[in-house]
């Protein structure tokens, strides 16, 4: 009972973050939206694990997270690249690689 | 060990060519002529030997045993001509090649398509010889593109697609036979010739599979030789490409796909039907009248000779398909008899079969000096359409007697030798198929008739003032030319030069149409 | 001993080289280099003569590839013909010293005409067809290089392409006859280890391939013989190169359109006779008709002609024609091998006086500065006594007066082809060549002699032929030398008859037909000076005559070929090629193109807008991962 309510919760995180990343034309709204995307999968991921007492999910959820911070800062160091480029962080700005 | 040694050589001065920046030309010429002399040293020998056995200077150097890649080369008496033949050419692309500062790459091409013909003949490794295969193709076409005359970038994109989609299946088709290798021998992987090419292992291959097979490696050579249905690509690459270009492509690839043909198909010639033999014979009767009737209607005597080029390679076609339809009959130990040379007992089919293989000698020799005496009428006058030029015979006597000689031999005058292979196809495949005797002979009228078309209007009648004055060929160009048609006249007279070790090749096949 | 046949065309090989390289910086010397080498060929000819009459044929062979060998045979046959070319050739090379002058290119002329004589004496001995083909191809070349010699003058390359092509079409014929015959005979047990294309071999055992072969089939490969031998002979219908060939200059007319190339066809059908003889009948009866037909349409033909050289052109034509018919005529069993003995002893007169002729026409030329037309020449017997009075020898003998050579020679064939009429049990067949023959004498006397009463007699109607001058008189010997010979040659008919194939009978006929071409003789002198040797010749108009236009035409035959063949059935069919050829060459460009245009519209999906790549992104996963459920649940 309890893991079906914890993975509704995820779903219901994973249908908000890409709800808002696939909206919004902020940077910022775009990152934090992914963040949530991250955090839903990991969240869903330790319920399983917790369910079947098994820790192998729970190793991956570690380095889940720890990517998760790396391609913050990835994503916001080219957040603020565009900021300098820009003067906005309207992600419609990005329109130079096409046909 | 010595013909590896000749290869590594030659690899190495084609890569080392990136390395001189200044006199490139000297370091060409000189590094090909260093090759082909070792060539036709190292040949000469085995003429002498007379070749027991087949093969000779054979050498396994295992890469990788579990999936069966060796690198193992050997040399059999008609790929050893094929060698003499191609280390020649690639000799006088790089003397007819212009030495300014933009052609430096040119010589680096023409030593790296030399170096990986080299590979293809000499290669007993599927995976090897695909390689070169394809290592030759590169460098042809950016001699084409960078260095070409008129569409030269649409034409060495087709070139290089065209004959790419004909390698594919080649491609597919060794990969059908290693796959079904393993399948048949317990899950043993191996790329090489002797154990694929097996003419009771590929009678075994489920008969759609043995028909894709067939046809693929049948795709792949007819497009490099080039026949009928697949010869798009020829026309505008052989016209687009600089002179050296055109010598690598006339002299070289057809090579390749003879030697496709009659190296790789023919040890295996018990798995083709009859169908497929007369659909073959099919196409050379249609390539060789075909490309007589449209080379006769062409103006630029560049676009002439590739399709005289081509019409040349229907005899080749003709006498595989004739020799094998003939000899098909014939048990394996008849041919593996010792010396099948003589004439007193009579072996079906090998007249034309031998023939064809001298043909595809003779045709390399005989494109080569027409290509290169072009080069230089185009070189003196600027132009190469048979309307801009006429009678230059009274400014360049020398010239003009060279390229009629060149197109004699061409048109198949006894004592050249072009006439030996026409003459034995031209009997053997009578032998094999009678009805094949008409289209020959009018095939050879057209072709005596624009060749003749050809002199006439470009070397005789009244001279065409438009030129100006253009002046003869010096000394060093004669010995070019003179080199080639002496080499063309030897063969014409001594044919044994080269008939005695393609016999022994046939001897070793292991009896043709071992069923 | 040493066997000098071979020596015989190695000498004038060598001759070439020598002549060429040396006469690129000495001109004079490359005539003379010439000479010397087919002087040395005569006397190695003679040599071998004496050997051959010691020891019998001569016969080397040498293994060349697979079942051909190359080599030397030597017989009476091929003796007569080797001194004859030796000869005829020297004479033509010592004569061509002068009349070649001061030409720039004439080291490139005498170098061709000693390759060209090598390559003749190389056919006559050569031991095996393929070799022979060889040399046949050679003097084929030097022919064309030849008449194309004065290269820049238009009409001389395209007589040149023409002579190439017409022969080359003989030629392949030729090859598919030695095709034939090879695929029959090999693997033969009778062969005994000779190639199946043995000259030797074939004429010695023509039987027994005869009952290998089939009748029917050996005749097929005799008559593709006999045609290739009518390309190179230029026999009916492969005689439209020669008269154009007459571009060429007149001692190459002389030497190869007279004495020697033209006569190698002949000589094949004499030295393959056996093999004719073994065949189904029809193969000698094809040899006499067509011989026999060609002596008479090429005798109407040179009626018509202005050209001087053409007429003597269509005069060689003619006379190849009744050697061929003589050889023919062996079709018949009591004349068998004598039909070749009847034969040669013609080509070998008709060498002599057909040299003669073209040669005194050469110094005629040289005065006249190539202009060959003899309605404007005119009463040149005063003004070149010596030359003309040659001419005069030339004319009789080829008319066959007695008692010169010829009338021998020529009045032999047609009794000969009487006796196979009558032998022959009076068919109608059998009656042609004798009817063919001597109305080919009748136009044979007519058209001589109007050729020589414009040359000769009359006034000079140009200014050239007013002032022309007999050319020295040292360069006139070797026309001496042949004018004697034409006339005095017919001695030794019955030994040479006997020296070709022994005992032969000298034909005769009743005498009311031996008669006959002695009539035709008187009345075709009388008709002749009455028409030509007064002034009545221009009086007469005949060009709205229909059948004066059709004879004029050459009975359209040239037309057939140059327009008809040529220009509407293959000129079309090759553009025809050619134009489907770029068609389908564009087609597959059109391959090319379609793919790139197929990329084009693709890339499209490209639009940069990032926020579509990513709906796009999660709708694919989201299809993919619908799909694998259902593809799980079914």
């Amino acid at each position: 009972m309890l893991i079906l309510l914890v993975a509704m919760l995820s779903l219901i995180l994973f249908t908000i973050g890409l709800y808002g990343v696939m909206t919004s034309n902020i940077g910022i709204k775009m990152m934090i939206s992914i963040e949530i995307l991250l955090n839903s999968g990991i969240l869903n991921l330790v319920a399983v694990g917790s369910y079947y007492y098994s820790s192998q999910p729970m190793l991956m959820a570690l380095f889940a997270i720890a990517i998760g911070v790396v391609e913050s800062v990835i994503g916001m160091s080219l957040l603020s690249a565009i900021y300098r480029k820009f003067g906005k962080i309207s992600i419609s700005l990005l329109k130079e690689i096409k046909w | 060990m010595f013909l590896l040694a000749i290869f590594i050589i030659s690899i190495l001065v084609s890569i080392g060519s990136f390395a001189f920046t200044s006199r490139r030309k000297e370091y060409a010429i000189i590094s090909s002529a260093v090759v082909m002399v070792l060539t036709v040293v190292y040949s000469l020998l085995h003429f002498a030997s007379s070749y027991s056995g087949g093969y000779v200077s054979v050498s396994n150097i295992a890469l990788s045993t579990s999936t069966g890649i060796y690198f193992s080369t050997a040399v059999t008496g008609f790929t050893d001509w094929l060698l003499i033949l191609g280390t020649v050419i690639i000799f006088i692309a790089a003397l007819i090649t212009k030495d300014n500062k933009d052609s430096r790459t040119m010589y680096s091409y023409i030593l790296i398509a030399g170096a990986g013909l080299y590979g293809i003949l000499i290669s007993r490794n599927f995976l090897f010889f695909y390689i070169f295969w394809e290592v030759v193709l590169i460098p042809v076409y950016f001699m084409i593109g960078q260095f070409g005359g008129k569409n030269k970038d649409s034409a060495s994109m087709k070139f290089f697609v065209y004959t790419q989609f004909g390698s594919l299946f080649i491609l597919l088709a060794i990969l059908t036979l290693y796959n079904f290798y393993s399948l048949s021998h317990s899950g043993v992987l191996t790329f090489q010739m002797s154990a694929l090419l097996n003419t009771s292992f590929i009678n075994t291959i489920p008969v759609l599979w043995k028909d894709f097979l067939i046809f693929g490696f049948l795709f792949g050579f007819l497009v490099k030789m080039p026949s009928f249905p697949v010869h798009s690509w020829l026309p505008d690459s052989y016209e687009s490409a600089p002179f050296p270009g055109t010598v690598i492509l006339a002299g070289g690839l057809s090579v390749m796909g003879g030697y496709g043909l009659f190296g790789i198909l023919l040890p295996v010639s018990g798995i083709f039907s009859s169908t497929v033999l007369y659909v073959l014979i099919l196409l050379g009767i249609i390539s060789l009248i075909y490309f007589a009737l449209t080379a006769m209607f062409q103006q630029s005597l560049k676009r002439m000779m590739a399709f005289a080029s081509a019409a040349a390679m229907g005899f080749v076609t003709i006498a595989f398909g004739a020799g094998i339809l003939e000899a098909g009959t014939i048990s394996a130990s008849a041919y593996a008899s010792a010396n099948i040379y003589n004439y007193s007992t009579f072996y079906s089919g090998i007249l034309e079969l031998s023939g064809g293989m001298f043909q595809i000698v003779a045709h390399g020799l005989i494109m080569a000096m027409i290509f290169a005496t072009l080069y230089f009428i185009t070189e003196k006058t600027g132009k190469q359409t048979m309307m801009n030029l006429g009678g230059i015979f009274r400014e360049a006597p020398v010239l003009s007697s060279l390229f009629l000689a060149g197109l004699l031999a061409s048109l198949g005058l006894p004592g050249l030798a072009g006439f030996i292979g026409e003459f034995s196809i031209f009997v053997g495949s009578f032998q094999a198929i009678s009805w094949i005797i008409f289209f020959l002979i009018f095939g050879m009228i057209i072709t005596a008739s624009y060749h003749i078309w050809a002199a006439q209007k470009s070397l005789f009648g009244p001279y065409n003032e438009n030129l100006g004055k253009i002046g003869d060929i010096n000394s060093k160009e004669i010995s070019i030319l003179m080199g080639l048609l002496i080499m063309i006249f030897i063969i014409g007279i001594v044919p044994n030069l080269v008939y005695v070790p393609l016999v022994s090749y046939i001897a070793h096949l292991g009896g043709i149409g071992a069923l | 001993m040493f066997i000098y046949a071979w020596l015989i065309f190695i000498s004038p090989l060598v001759g070439f080289v020598l002549s060429y390289l040396v006469g690129i910086k000495y001109r004079n010397w490359s005539g003379i280099i010439a000479s010397t080498s087919i002087g040395l060929s005569l006397l190695f000819s003679y040599l071998t003569y004496l050997q051959v009459n010691a020891s019998g044929p001569i016969h080397e062979s040498v293994h060349w590839f697979y079942s051909i060998n190359y080599g030397i045979y030597v017989d009476h046959l091929s003796l007569v013909m080797v001194l004859m070319v030796s000869f005829v050739g020297l004479m033509i090379h010592l004569y061509a010293m002068h009349y070649m002058g001061k030409d720039p290119n004439r080291h490139v002329y005498f170098a061709e005409t000693a390759l060209f004589t090598a390559g003749m004496l190389g056919l006559v001995i050569s031991s095996n067809l393929v070799f022979f083909f060889l040399f046949w191809e050679l003097v084929g070349l030097c022919s064309y290089l030849l008449i194309g010699f004065w290269f820049f003058k238009p009409n001389a390359a395209s007589a040149a392409k023409k002579a190439f092509i017409v022969t080359r079409v003989g030629d392949l014929l030729f090859l598919a006859g030695m095709a034939l015959l090879y695929t029959h005979l090999i693997g033969f047990t009778g062969l005994n280890g000779s190639s199946p294309l043995s000259i030797p071999y074939l004429i010695n055992n023509a039987g027994l391939v005869a009952a290998h072969v089939g009748k029917v089939t050996l005749g097929i490969v005799s008559v593709l013989f006999l045609a290739a031998a009518a390309g190179k002979s230029s026999q009916f219908p492969l005689h439209v190169w020669i008269p154009d060939a007459m571009e060429g200059p007149t001692t190459v007319s002389a030497l190869i359109h007279a004495a020697t190339m033209v006569t190698a066809g002949i000589y094949l059908v004499a030295r393959l006779f056996q093999i004719f003889q073994a065949s189904a009948p029809f193969a000698l009866e094809s040899v006499a008709i067509l011989g026999a037909f060609t002596a008479v349409f090429a005798g109407i033909l040179g009626l018509v002609v202005n050209d001087l050289k053409r007429i003597l052109a269509y005069s060689t034509i003619s006379q190849l024609g009744y050697m061929l018919a003589a050889i023919g005529l062996g079709g018949f069993l009591t004349i068998g091998y004598s039909g070749v003995a009847y034969g040669m002893y013609h080509l070998v007169v008709h060498a002599m006086f057909k040299a003669l002729l073209f040669m005194t026409a050469g110094s005629l030329l040289l005065a006249m500065m190539e202009l060959r037309d003899v309605r404007r020449m005119g009463g040149l017997w005063k003004r070149m006594p010596v030359t003309v009075t040659l001419m005069f020898i030339g004319a009789i003998t080829l008319a066959a007066i007695p008692p010169t050579a010829a009338y021998f020679s020529k009045d032999a064939i047609i009794d000969a082809a009487w006796t196979y009429f009558t032998g022959s049990g009076y068919g109608f067949i059998s009656f042609l060549p004798w009817l063919f023959l001597v109305t080919g004498a009748l136009l044979t006397v007519l058209y001589t002699f109007r050729m020589f009463f414009l040359v000769a007699l009359g006034k000079p109607r140009s200014k050239l032929a007013e002032e022309a001058k007999d050319p020295p008189l040292h360069v006139q010997i070797p026309l001496f030398f042949l004018a004697a010979f034409s006339l005095g040659f017919g001695i030794w008919q019955s030994h040479f008859y006997d020296y070709i194939s022994p005992s032969t009978p000298i034909p005769s006929a009743p005498i009311y037909i031996e008669a006959i071409p002695w009539a035709f003789i008187v009345i075709g002198v009388v008709i002749t000076y009455y028409l030509y040797g007064t002034e009545r010749w221009k009086h007469f108009h005949f060009s709205g005559n229909p059948l004066y236009k059709v004879v004029k035409n050459k009975f359209y035959i040239d037309y057939l070929f140059t327009n008809i063949i040529a220009e509407r059935v293959i000129l079309p069919l090759s553009a025809a090629f050619s134009t489907f050829e770029s068609h389908y060459n564009t087609s597959v460009d059109v391959v090319g193109h379609d793919t790139m245009r197929l990329g084009t519209f693709m890339r499209r999906i490209q639009d940069g807008i990032i926020r579509n790549y990513f709906v796009v992104l999660i709708s694919g996963i989201s299809i993919i991962f619908i799909i694998m459920e259902i593809l799980r649940l079914i």
